[in-house]
């Protein structure tokens, strides 16, 4: 989708996360298949733009790929779904949205310099 | 490691002061906990969108498609139809949709993106402020025509609409399935052209189904007014969708 953006919204996020004199040693971010992200152009994002500001020059980016999360109403059952399955597992019927489609900056590795 | 400092090896000397031990964690790095969304800005206006929207009585319909599928066409259609309607339409450049739809009577609001591919909830909450503040029932945000970007933005809308003209190709849903996994409809538009185009219908509704698992489905042409109503009784009546819901 819109990767150098939300790349710069995470980093906006991890700056106001550090306190003075720190800085990032690994940034996690989690992303699923309904934020329509590309991992390969959030990771080149974050080189573009990690490489000028010394509080993440260096730092190492991991992106974690969370699966879609679905609830069963009938059987109650939770399960995960992918893009071309969205049905439960169990009773074929399609359940609840229970998992987010968020981009977000789970968490951050601090170091003190 | 951390270059700097190299604390992640405890014992090594260090060439500058620094106020922390040498306790910590994770290779000398302390872990910390943030969970914040890139979203999050968005998510803020779409919420104070949602409030100002109820607060007027409005009932919101994001519609989302490729550029060329008739949205511009349906909502005129519809507008002409429908009391009490308005739209809200995006473009990249121009104002030709927003003079289209104001062709039906009802009031309309260009928003020039001027380049960007998809319209966000700070956009549109500037855009309505132009639209009377009496007389509203419903309100239309076409987005720009794009079949990728408008996905990740909630407006603050009630219900998603995602059309599929007969003329784009049936898997069309499988190609782009991140924008039709939300939808609360789905139209297929132009379907007088259904047999020029050679379109399958059962093909289509068989990925439809796959990729949009909650939406209701309406076959429709705006040209010859054919499946209007029922899509048009769906707007009158329909509740809040996914998006509303938060899920």
């Amino acid at each position: 989708m819109h990767e150098m953006g939300l790349m710069q919204s995470l980093l906006a996020s991890a700056a106001r996360a550090l306190r003075g004199g720190e800085r990032a040693a690994k940034l996690t971010v989690a992303v699923t298949p309904l934020a329509g992200v590309d991992a390969h152009a959030l990771s080149f994002a974050f080189s573009a733009l990690a490489a000028d500001d010394p509080r993440f020059a260096g730092a190492e980016l991991e992106v974690k790929q969370n699966p879609i999360r679905m609830r069963c109403g009938p059987c109650g059952r939770d399960y995960e779904a992918t893009l071309a399955a969205y049905a439960c597992p169990a009773c074929g019927r399609v359940g609840e949205w229970a998992g987010g489609d968020d981009v977000s900056l789970e968490a951050l590795e601090v170091c003190h310099v | 490691m951390c270059e700097e400092c190299g604390c992640s090896e405890a014992n090594r000397p260090h060439g500058h002061d620094h106020p922390h031990g040498h306790e910590h964690r994770q290779g000398g790095h302390e872990p910390r906990d943030v969970g914040e969304s890139a979203l999050a800005f968005n998510r803020r206006f779409a919420d104070r969108n949602r409030g100002f929207f109820a607060g007027r009585g409005w009932s919101v319909t994001n519609f989302l498609s490729s550029p060329g599928s008739g949205k511009t066409t349906l909502l005129a259609e519809l507008m002409r139809r429908m009391e009490k309607c308005a739209a809200v339409t995006g473009d990249l450049a121009t104002d030709n949709d927003a003079r289209r739809l104001r062709e039906s009577g009802a009031p309309a609001v260009q928003i020039g993106t001027a380049g960007a591919c998809h319209l966000d909830a700070h956009a549109v909450a500037h855009a309505v402020e132009e639209l009377p503040a009496a007389g509203i029932r419903h309100l239309f945000v076409e987005n720009v025509g794009n079949l990728v970007c408008p996905a990740g933005f909630d407006l603050g809308e009630n219900r998603r609409v995602v059309l599929l003209s007969v003329t784009e190709g049936e898997d069309k849903p499988e190609k782009y399935p991140v924008v039709f996994a939300k939808a609360d409809a789905v139209v297929v538009s132009k379907t007088d052209l259904a047999a020029a185009a050679d379109y399958d219908r059962e093909k289509a509704l068989a990925a439809i189904r796959a990729a949009a698992p909650k939406a209701e489905v309406f076959p429709l042409s705006a040209k010859t007014g054919e499946g209007l109503d029922a899509f048009q009784r769906w707007l009158e009546t329909a509740g809040d969708g996914q998006i509303a819901k938060g899920m």
